[in-house]
């Protein structure tokens, strides 16, 4: 039916171009404003052999992008004379055309004037028109054909509706990567840990829970905060970050909410979870009644203790301060990511006279929480503190496996400016290293 | 099975197709991990009616308890409830079937008796609110007695009567929208094309819709004159958090917080307009080398290490080795 329709369309386009009569493109002045068409008006010429007409395209080049998924050819092209100062007429814009895989062997087309194919609007499809930015320019367009075959491009200089010099290139295919080359450091991070993981798991099994954790006093310190809140007949305020829920600090602070749920639970005392994503909310509310059960003590969780605030940042920070100021909680741990609203909870906290334990990985807030709090967990230790809590081996496996791979980052560290300082006079060679290791830095 | 089984399994297949891709563009995977990422997104939408559904269930018992600071409660609730009001587009449900009328009449008492009438109409636009902006064929009817501002309704404008070469009647076209003070407008729009013979006279009434949702004037006016406000104070606040946090933290107690201070100290006076008047002295320099250096080699380091603790837990999620977010064992 769509075929039909195009059909009728281009029938009626070449109508109107027969009742509009022959007009050749190359009529300087009546065209110099006209935008580039495709199929062509009738009679138009390609330019080749005509003199005046602006020269080709240089350097033309067409190929599938590296490590691509199998849907795009990369088009590349310079300038065309005619964009040089003083050329006349003008290259204002380039017409990017590529062969209809209906027309036939693509191999047939090189070396032929696309204007004498006939029927020459069925031979190409226009991809797009792009403006002409000054002489010396390289230009670049990636094309999605919908089919998977081969194609020939050709790239017209146009002065207006004018036809310059057509350059072919071609065939050129869709190229399907299985592998994406461009990320192989960080496959090779991900097996490096997982087999880390996998040997500590092993020897985890073999000796049971005595692996050596160093000691972090921010999660030493929760057991005695939440204590803290029991004695004083207040609640435990928890703010899980203002992160949405596929965030891995947001992630580890829910997988720490567990662990506070469970201690709150047996202590008998309270906690307050106000969150700024709704889903972060439906989460921690499991999460916490999952605490209250392990705990034994379901019928004490509160599900109104964990509530949405708003997803607007400072309307959040100011709805949990209110809570901190009238709630009056003996513990705050604010555990996940955090912006500008770390310091203006964290000072309030301290206001209120509560003992402080925040932990984050953001660089620019821990500053905030060191200056406000009375425990900070730094970076790297937030993603540890779940299996510091739990102390079960195959949690501890990773921590291990972490501390190991960080040995393994210094030494890599030590070769790099090793090689760095030794080849100084060499950027060759210091761009080799930075090529093999960070392709595309 | 249910319980523990399923979500690991869950967890175990998406966290796998989220990774692989990243790493293998064949087959589909980019498509197929985006596909899921857009599951997460609808997840996430419906997860918004949870966290209104808890708003009212958290604060309406305390304004029904009268529990202390319910008055604040009561604020909140209204202003959402308004919020989500304006936020609708109700103007579509009520919106006229007809956003206007026109009458025509042969003769208008204007031109009766005057030589114009050989030749002119009159076009009256009334009904609608006084400051929106006619134009009459593309040509904005202006005030007289002010100067570039729209004529104020009711409004009367005399028009040209012409006809084409077959001998009709050229129609005027009469577009009344607010477009002319604000944006985004706060009517619709009404457009209509009368035929007019010389000496008669069309009376326009539109009846525009006053615009409400994401894009009406009530919700910016919200947004705007209430909410923008309130956000920039409690940014502000965040000045005195500052110094009173760094009074505390540059206090000079031992060693540790001596050197905190003393760089904190360089780190300011490179940093205010005085610093830079210093800039070719050593003090200059060494502030300079201190955010330079050590600075950046401390966050890289935490930074890194951040890194791998994130790839870690990454890998004990999806291995199924973490579970305490399932209860644990």
């Amino acid at each position: 039916m769509s075929e039909t329709v195009a059909k009728l369309v281009k029938s009626a386009m070449f109508a109107l171009i027969l009742v509009a009569g022959p007009a050749s493109a190359l009529a300087e002045g009546e065209a110099a404003d006209a935008e580039p068409q495709w199929p062509p008006p009738e009679g138009a010429t390609s330019g080749a052999g005509v003199a005046g007409a602006p020269g080709p395209v240089g350097n033309l080049s067409a190929g599938a992008p590296k490590y691509d998924d199998g849907s795009a050819i990369d088009i590349k092209w310079t300038a065309s004379a005619g964009e040089a100062e003083g050329a006349s007429p003008k290259v204002t814009s380039y017409l990017v055309l590529r062969s209809n895989p209906k027309t036939g062997p693509v191999a047939d087309l090189i070396g032929k004037d696309p204007m004498t194919l006939a029927p020459r609007a069925d031979a190409f499809t226009m991809v797009k028109v792009v403006p002409a930015t000054g002489a010396g320019s390289e230009y670049s367009l990636r094309d999605q054909p919908a089919k998977k075959t081969r194609f020939v491009y050709m790239v017209f200089p146009m002065a207006g509706a004018v036809y310059g010099r057509p350059a072919l290139v071609g065939p050129a295919s869709t190229d399907t990567a299985y592998w994406n080359g461009h990320h192989w450091l960080v496959a090779l991070t991900v097996l490096i840990m997982g087999v880390l993981i996998a040997y500590f798991l092993g020897q985890a099994k073999k000796r049971g829970k005595e692996m050596y954790i160093r000691r972090i006093a921010g999660i030493d310190a929760m057991d005695e905060a939440i204590g803290r809140a029991t004695e004083m007949g207040r609640p435990v305020l928890y703010v899980p970050g203002v992160e949405e829920i596929q965030d891995l600090q947001t992630i580890a602070s829910i997988l720490i909410l567990g662990h506070v749920a469970e201690t709150v639970a047996k202590y008998g005392a309270e906690i307050k979870v106000p969150c700024m994503i709704p889903l972060v909310m439906a989460i921690s509310e499991e999460v916490v009644r999952e605490g209250f059960v392990r705990a034994g003590h379901p019928d004490a969780h509160k599900p109104r203790n964990i509530m949405f605030i708003s997803s607007e940042q400072f309307a959040f920070t100011a709805g949990t301060n209110g809570i901190i100021i009238r709630d009056k909680p003996a513990t705050n741990i604010y555990l996940g990511r955090f912006f500008a609203e770390s310091l203006m909870l964290a000072e309030t906290g301290y206001i209120n006279r509560s003992i402080q334990i925040a932990g984050t990985a953001e660089i620019t807030q821990l500053p905030f929480f060191i200056a406000a709090c009375d425990y900070t967990i730094i970076g790297e230790e937030l993603f540890a503190v779940s299996a510091y809590l739990s102390r079960e081996p195959r949690l501890l496996s990773s921590l291990k496996a972490t501390d190991y791979f960080k040995a393994l980052l210094i030494l890599f560290i030590v070769f790099g400016t090793v090689w760095m300082t030794y080849f100084h006079s060499d950027p060759a060679r210091q761009a080799a290293f930075m090529d093999l290791f960070f392709p595309g830095s | 099975m249910m319980k523990k089984t399923l979500p690991l399994l869950l967890t175990f297949f998406v966290g796998v197709v989220g990774a692989m891709g990243y790493f293998v563009p064949a087959g589909g995977m980019t498509k197929l991990s985006s596909t899921l990422n857009d599951f997460g997104i609808i997840i996430a939408a419906v997860a918004f009616v949870l966290g209104g559904i808890n708003i009212v269930q958290v604060n309406i018992p305390i304004v029904v308890r009268r529990r202390p600071d319910w008055g604040y409660k009561l604020v909140m609730l209204l202003s959402a409830v308004a919020v989500l009001l304006v936020g609708f587009r109700l103007h579509e449900f009520w919106a006229p079937a007809q956003k206007g009328t026109v009458a025509v009449s042969p003769v208008s008492d204007l031109l009766v008796g005057t030589p114009e009438a050989a030749d002119t109409a009159i076009i009256v636009v009334d009904g609608a609110p006084r400051d929106l902006l006619v134009k009459i064929d593309g040509k904005a009817v202006l005030d007289p007695a002010r100067p570039g501002e729209p004529a104020r309704m009711p409004l009367r404008a005399r028009v040209l009567v012409e006809k084409d070469a077959a001998g009709n009647v050229i129609p005027h076209v009469v577009n009344v929208s607010d477009t002319a003070r604000t944006t985004p407008p706060r009517y619709d729009e009404y457009e209509v094309s009368i035929s007019l013979v010389a000496g008669g006279e069309a009376t326009v009434k539109p009846k525009l819709t006053y615009l409400l949702g994401p894009e009406g004037q009530p919700y910016l006016w919200l947004f705007n004159y209430i909410f923008a406000p309130c956000n920039a104070t409690m940014f502000a606040l965040l000045a005195f958090f500052i110094t009173s946090a760094a009074f505390r933290a540059f206090r000079l107690r031992n060693v540790e917080s001596g050197l905190l201070l003393g760089a904190a100290m360089l780190v300011m006076m490179g940093t205010i307009p005085l610093g830079a008047e210093l800039s070719q002295t050593w003090l200059y320099r060494l502030q300079e080398w201190i955010l330079s250096v050590p600075t950046v080699a401390g966050r890289r380091a935490i930074m890194m290490g951040a890194a791998l603790g994130a790839v870690a837990i990454g890998l004990r999620v999806i291995l199924g080795l973490e579970r305490s977010h399932l209860g644990g064992d």
